[in-house]
């Protein structure tokens, strides 16, 4: 598993490009593997969730 | 047909003075996307016009103001597609003007240089009326093309191969800016929503 291993930097910019693209495999199993070592990192992906979430909700409702 | 809807007659009278009413709200929406109040202004306009001519046909299966921002967003992108180039030369002078990197962010070894915020429920900030507004504020304070890609990849859901189509720039680029739009506005969220949020450091 040692190859999927990534730091936060990286797991940073996966993380927004998860928001536009959908990761190749690897890149998916690495993001995943460091999200759950990683406290501060699975909030600053729950936080990119939230930002998408909150611009679609611009629309009156 | 600035200012003021079409006359609609009779039944439609009500419906069309209630469109008339929500220019304010489009008007914001589109000024956020175009970054062009004239475009805007177009945009909305051509809106007014389509919608009141469109009322009998509207089947009120969803609620009116949905329907019209619906048509709003096509008129945003008849406008974006008309200025397009005005709009792609600006996108290529802002990655050429900025050299912005994650350094501050992160330590040498690629590790969290200090702990996120925690921005909590989603739900619960989204039903607070004020959270939409100062997301609006912070997009507002965007250079207008990060905020016109964020925008059109986040509010009008266009893939990202469409949007760098739109906005006639390469898909490393689109990434690029993509980026820095979500990085900054969640600098700008941390500093005027979520401050006082951010969690205990770990081991």
């Amino acid at each position: 598993m040692a190859r999927f291993r990534i730091d936060c930097r990286r797991a940073h910019w996966l993380l927004s490009q998860r928001c536009d693209q959908p990761l190749r495999t690897g890149e998916r199993l690495a993001l995943w593997l460091h999200l759950r070592s990683c406290e501060w990192c699975a909030i600053v992906a729950r936080n990119f969730r939230f930002l998408s979430t909150a611009a679609r909700r611009l629309d009156p409702r | 047909m600035r200012g003021a809807a079409m006359p609609a007659s009779g039944a439609d009278a009500p419906a069309a003075r209630e469109i008339a009413a929500l220019r304010p709200m489009m008007l914001g929406l589109a000024r956020l996307q175009l970054r062009n109040d004239a475009w805007a202004e177009d945009a909305v306009s051509e809106t007014l016009v389509a919608a009141v001519e469109g009322l009998p046909g509207f089947d009120r299966r969803s609620a009116l103001a949905t329907w019209v921002v619906g048509i709003l967003k096509h008129k945003i992108m008849d406008q974006f597609r008309r200025n397009r180039r005005e709009i792609s030369l600006e996108a290529q002078g802002t990655l050429a003007g900025e050299d912005e990197t994650l350094e501050p962010l992160f330590l040498e070894d690629g590790h969290r240089a200090a702990a996120p915020l925690d921005w909590g429920d989603p739900e619960q900030s989204l039903a607070r009326g004020q959270f939409l507004a100062v997301l609006q504020a912070c997009l507002d304070r965007l250079p207008a093309p990060l905020a016109r890609v964020f925008l059109l990849r986040e509010w009008l859901e266009f893939s990202t191969p469409e949007v760098c189509k739109e906005m006639q720039i390469t898909s490393t680029n689109c990434f690029v800016m993509l980026f820095r739009a979500r990085m900054r506005l969640r600098e700008c969220l941390e500093a005027t929503w979520f401050a006082g949020e951010r969690v205990q450091p770990h081991g």
